[in-house]
């Protein structure tokens, strides 16, 4: 019997160590190596796919591509996963340029994820991947590229590192832009591959993001800007803006700033060479502001084509003093336009009724945002007519006191060129699906009629007679008639009052002045060199811009 | 009850063929659609490369095709340079509807900086007005 019950002892015992041995196992299985094993498994029968809808591109009125994207890749690691952190560094510093130092202080961090390299080329990535190290992945971004470089910079903005819109259209059609990105996990078959179903093919037509069509021409951009960064360099000037509509549309031909930037490196630039100055910098429009106080004045009947005036080259107004450029002697109004003669506009201004200019100025589009498709506009300064104090009603009257933008003097002459409507101003003609059909067309916008037409047509005549025979003479165009006003301002001071030796050139005109096809603003701040008049510094750039436009466009007169 | 061995016989038989032939017409079917879905993918694959190969070369096209990089060759390679005196074209419409193109030309020359921009014109069509 004893034998028998030893047996029975071993093989219970043994039965029982087993399963102690066996009990462990499956705890340290089950609890201790889960997460690792569960990771195994998972790595071995699924796989995670990146697939990433370009950011849209942007097109010129002709179809040059001014913004596209390309796919890159950006290098991450895991660090609890990367072993031997400092012959990784080494290997992945070679590949990527990067000093090895910096690679192990990364490596050494504490998180789950750290970026290594961002926005690398495809061929380096595969050399990265050729490395098989461990805990080093990479995903697929996408990075902006303009190949224009600065052309028209200051209105196509530029993107963040993230591919998101940071200013100009990128960042105004920034939701239209943008692609979608699509992240899925599938299953592997046994030779690696993913099995096909829905979630992949979901995921392979994926949306890239819409692009957008401007009206501006990159050719006459490309002259625009050249044209604006000669003058700003000869007059040793501040800064320049050049805006080029068709008035009856609103569409933007060329909208050019200098000093601008190369939007592919533009953390190199100082932000203030970022800025559209044509819709952000405000400027008291000076001398360029007198038509729309002569309009307001015929279009309500308080003055008509008779008033007239004596110019003595100055006149005083509630104890001060406002000079005139000379003593112009007996003018009638269209003498006033045509010399841009000080006295005569601070009488005609005083002649109006403070409300009627203001609800006039406010009807060109002054003291508000055109509406324009840009991020940033500005809406200028017009004071309410309570706010014109003591000298500041006669000010008005010579654009002064009042500060407005480029765009907004830019459309309010537009309403003079079109026959009186004021239309809103736009840059994107269209938007195009990712195939490159048209999806949606813009519809010029004429916002309401500003002034009559009768107004309209002696305000015209009267422009026309600045460049033939006043102010704007170097703005003239043998064999095409040109309508347009000259403009000096003063610059406030920081210290109150304007300050010395610093002026705004400005010249708005049109051409041909019966049915103008194309409206141009030239605004130069503070030139140094060769006089600082409208007429001398504005004017023969305006003339340079419209003659670019006539061979651009072959416009006959 | 008479049953028919014989007749029991052929329709199992019937019915094992029916079975056999529908499960390897699902089988095949099923493999079918598998495959034909690997293809996809690969062709699907082959596209996306294929379209981020076209918008890198697009790219590269409009990168070399840029206006300032036409300009910088066309001084550097052939030697162009600008044209010293401010000329414009009047475009003029004949009686027959056809464009005509003059050149006014200035004889003094320009103010430095007052001929940007003038870089990149074609007067190929341009004449000359008798009365400059």
């Amino acid at each position: 019997m004893r034998p028998y019950r030893d047996k029975v002892f071993f093989l219970s015992m043994f039965f029982m160590v087993a399963f102690i041995v066996l009990g462990f196992r499956i705890y340290k299985v089950m609890v201790v190596e889960s997460p690792r094993l569960r990771m195994k498994g998972f790595v071995e029968h699924f796989m995670y796919l990146s697939f990433l809808g370009e950011r849209g591109y942007i097109f010129d009125a002709a179809g040059r591509v001014l913004a596209a994207s390309t796919k890159v890749y950006s290098i991450f690691a895991c660090p609890p996963q990367v072993r031997n952190v400092s012959n990784v560094a080494l290997k992945i510093s070679r590949v990527l340029n990067l000093p090895p130092e910096k690679i192990v202080k990364r490596l050494k961090n504490r998180n789950q994820f750290v970026w290594i390299k961002r926005r690398v080329s495809e061929k380096t990535a595969e050399r990265v991947k050729g490395l098989k190290l461990k805990g080093i992945y990479m995903v697929p971004e996408s990075r902006r590229y303009y190949p224009y470089k600065t052309l028209a910079s200051n209105v196509l903005g530029f993107t963040g590192v993230d591919d998101q819109g940071l200013s100009g259209l990128e960042y105004e059609y920034d939701r239209v832009l943008r692609g979608t990105r699509r992240d899925i996990v599938l299953t592997k078959d046994a030779s690696g591959k993913e099995i096909p179903s829905d979630g992949i093919v979901d995921a392979l037509l994926h949306k890239e993001g819409k692009s957008i069509k401007l009206s501006i021409d990159a050719a006459m951009e490309y002259k625009v800007d050249k044209i604006l960064r000669g003058a700003v360099d000869y007059h040793r000037a501040k800064a320049g803006c050049i805006i080029v509509v068709n008035p009856y549309t609103g569409a933007v031909v060329a909208m050019s700033n200098f000093p601008t930037f190369d939007p592919n490196k533009f953390s190199k630039y100082p932000p203030e060479d970022r800025i559209n100055r044509c819709i952000s910098s405000v400027f008291e429009p000076g001398s360029t502001f007198k038509p729309f106080v002569v309009a307001a004045g015929l279009d309500s009947g308080y003055i008509n084509m008779s008033f007239g005036v004596y110019c003595r080259g100055s006149v005083v107004y509630r104890g001060t003093l406002i000079r005139d450029w000379k003593a112009h002697g007996r003018e009638k109004l269209d003498d006033i336009i045509k010399n841009s003669c000080n006295v005569g506009m601070v009488k005609v201004a005083l002649k109006i009724p403070s409300d009627v200019l203001y609800n006039y100025f406010l009807g060109f589009g002054f003291g508000r945002p055109t509406g324009i498709d840009l991020p940033g506009e500005t809406a200028g300064i017009l004071p309410l007519p309570s706010h014109w104090y003591g000298v500041g009603r006669a000010l008005v009257g010579i654009g002064q006191g009042i500060s407005v933008s480029v765009i907004q003097l830019t459309m309010a002459m537009s309403a003079i060129a079109n026959g009186g409507y004021l239309v809103k101003p736009y840059v994107v003609e269209g938007i195009l699906d990712s195939d490159g059909s048209l999806i949606r067309k813009r519809k010029p916008k004429v916002l309401y009629r500003v002034i009559s037409a009768s107004t309209d047509r002696l305000l015209k005549r009267m422009l026309l007679d600045v460049v033939n025979n006043g102010t704007g003479k170097n703005a003239r165009i043998k064999g095409y008639s040109v309508a347009g006003k000259t403009g000096t301002a003063q610059v406030p001071s920081k210290r109150g009052g304007y300050a010395r030796n610093r002026y705004v050139s400005s010249f708005v005109g049109f051409f041909p002045a019966s049915h103008p096809k194309f409206l141009v603003s030239v605004v130069i701040w503070e030139p140094h060199k060769g006089g600082y008049y409208g007429g001398e510094i504005a004017a023969p750039v305006f003339k340079r811009v419209a003659t670019a436009l006539i061979e651009h466009y072959k416009i006959s007169p | 009850m008479n049953i028919n061995i014989k007749e029991l016989k052929i329709y199992a038989i019937i019915i094992l063929l029916l079975v056999f032939f529908l499960s390897g017409g699902y089988l095949y079917l099923k493999v079918k659609v598998l495959k034909e879905g690997y293809a996809f993918i690969n062709l699907q694959k082959v596209k996306l490369r294929l379209e981020d190969e076209n918008r890198k070369l697009m790219l590269k096209l409009s990168f070399l095709g840029s206006f300032s990089t036409v300009e910088k060759r066309a001084r550097k390679e052939l030697g162009m340079v600008h044209n010293p005196y401010a000329t414009h074209v009047v475009y003029v419409h004949s009686s027959k509807g056809n464009l005509l193109a003059g050149v006014h030309k200035n004889k003094k020359l320009p103010a430095k900086g007052h001929n940007e921009g003038f870089s990149i014109i074609n007067r190929a069509n341009a004449f000359t007005f008798s009365n400059r």
